[in-house]
């Protein structure tokens, strides 16, 4: 979890001081995906600091990817949640909101690109940090 | 509490906050916040630029040889010049005065340190050196932008080329038109009418309208849309200075 911490905090200064970016939607999203539990107070703080770092509104980001956890928590009982291209469709449509929200700018190049990242990410996550690799069994 | 309690929770303090701080309630958490946050960013960017820096230089790598020959005979030519750089010093100084003069005399400078290039800009000063949402950053005469939120000791100025920016100005053959910001970061230069000449390295500059000091520089037109059957000519603004390398710039009070 510290480690999750610390990684979402080096997001959060990249994207608010060099790159315009939603490099912390990604991270966030990569947390919702696999580590879900006792996520929300490490998602709530990212959107508080990343709002404190941006000088937006104190708790716009937080209410955003907190409706993303809603919208995946909902509809992962639903459909597949293992299903990559269930997870991609989802961070792409946040992707695109968010982009268009806050940095007025859809590239549909460096949406595809990070994307493509995000997909290999995901992959790596699965394979090497979820618990069913780590127990070596698949939960029921 | 079940976690379904949990996220209803954190989404009633979200929206809690959002209200709280668009009516400013809650400035006393942000004004401590900023003085962790400027450290930080001032540092990350000052980091960034160097790598710029450290990243041509391991480039030129190959032509050092070269480089080396040149230096030589630039050090015989700064002794010379640097004899004459004297006389010149006091005549530049005379001139500049003169120069320095397409903003009005009553306008005054604050210099400010920029401390991030996201989107917008940041500068470390803010509501305590007297900068107030509105005002107009340049840097030499070329327009930055506009500051549009402040702090006590920060400021987000929105860039030239950001697609919310709407600036009136004018070509250096004296068309008028408005600039705004592309996705990417480009600018375009629209609303030239068709019968105004406009060609390449025209100069286009602020109009003086919405706010904006007249005569800054914006930049040269780089590339002209040809469409005879709008009623407007298009056209592409190469900035004239490079946003992100930026260290300092002034924003400019009205006295």
């Amino acid at each position: 979890m510290i480690w999750t911490a610390i990684l979402l905090l080096v997001s959060i200064i990249l994207e608010s001081t060099l790159w315009p970016y939603p490099l912390t939607l990604v991270m966030v999203f990569m947390l919702i995906s696999f580590f879900p539990q006792n996520s929300l107070l490490l998602i709530f703080l990212a959107g508080v600091i990343l709002d404190l770092f941006n000088l937006r509104l104190l708790g716009m980001d937080s209410l955003i990817f907190l409706l993303i956890y809603t919208v995946i928590d909902r509809y992962s009982k639903k459909l597949q949640k293992e299903n990559i291209l269930f997870s991609l469709t989802i961070l792409g449509t946040a992707l695109i909101t968010y982009n268009l929200l806050f940095f007025r700018n859809f590239d549909p190049v460096e949406t595809l690109i990070t994307l493509v990242l995000s997909g290999v990410l995901y992959v790596l996550i699965k394979r090497f940090f979820t618990r069913e690799r780590i127990n070596g069994r698949l939960e029921v | 509490m079940s976690s379904i309690n949990r996220l209803y929770f954190f989404l009633t303090i979200s929206i809690l906050l959002i209200i709280l701080d668009y009516f400013g309630q809650i400035n006393f958490i942000k004004a401590p916040a900023d003085n962790i946050i400027k450290p930080i960013k001032k540092t990350i960017y000052s980091t960034n630029l160097a790598l710029i820096n450290f990243r041509s230089i391991i480039l030129q790598y190959p032509h050092m040889g070269n480089m080396q020959k040149q230096l030589d005979e630039m050090k015989k030519n700064n002794d010379e010049l640097s004899l004459k750089a004297g006389l010149l010093q006091e005549e530049n100084n005379k001139l500049r005065k003169q120069l320095e003069a397409p903003l009005p005399s009553s306008y005054g400078f604050i210099p400010a340190q920029v401390v991030g290039v996201s989107r917008y800009m940041e500068l470390a000063s803010g509501a305590k050196e007297n900068i107030a949402v509105g005002m107009s950053v340049i840097d030499g005469s070329v327009l930055i932008g506009k500051v549009i939120s402040v702090t006590s000791d920060r400021s987000l100025v929105r860039l030239v080329s950001d697609p919310e920016t709407v600036v009136p100005v004018r070509t250096s053959r004296g068309g008028a038109g408005v600039i705004t910001g592309q996705a990417g970061g480009g600018i375009s230069l629209t609303k030239i009418l068709q019968k105004v000449p406009l060609f390449l390295d025209d100069l286009v500059v602020t109009s003086g309208e919405e706010n904006f000091p007249p005569n800054l520089l914006i930049g040269k037109v780089g590339y002209i849309v040809a469409d005879d059957t709008s009623p407007y000519k298009q056209a592409k603004v190469n900035a004239e200075v490079n946003y992100n390398t930026l260290t300092t710039v002034f924003v400019i009070i009205s006295t």
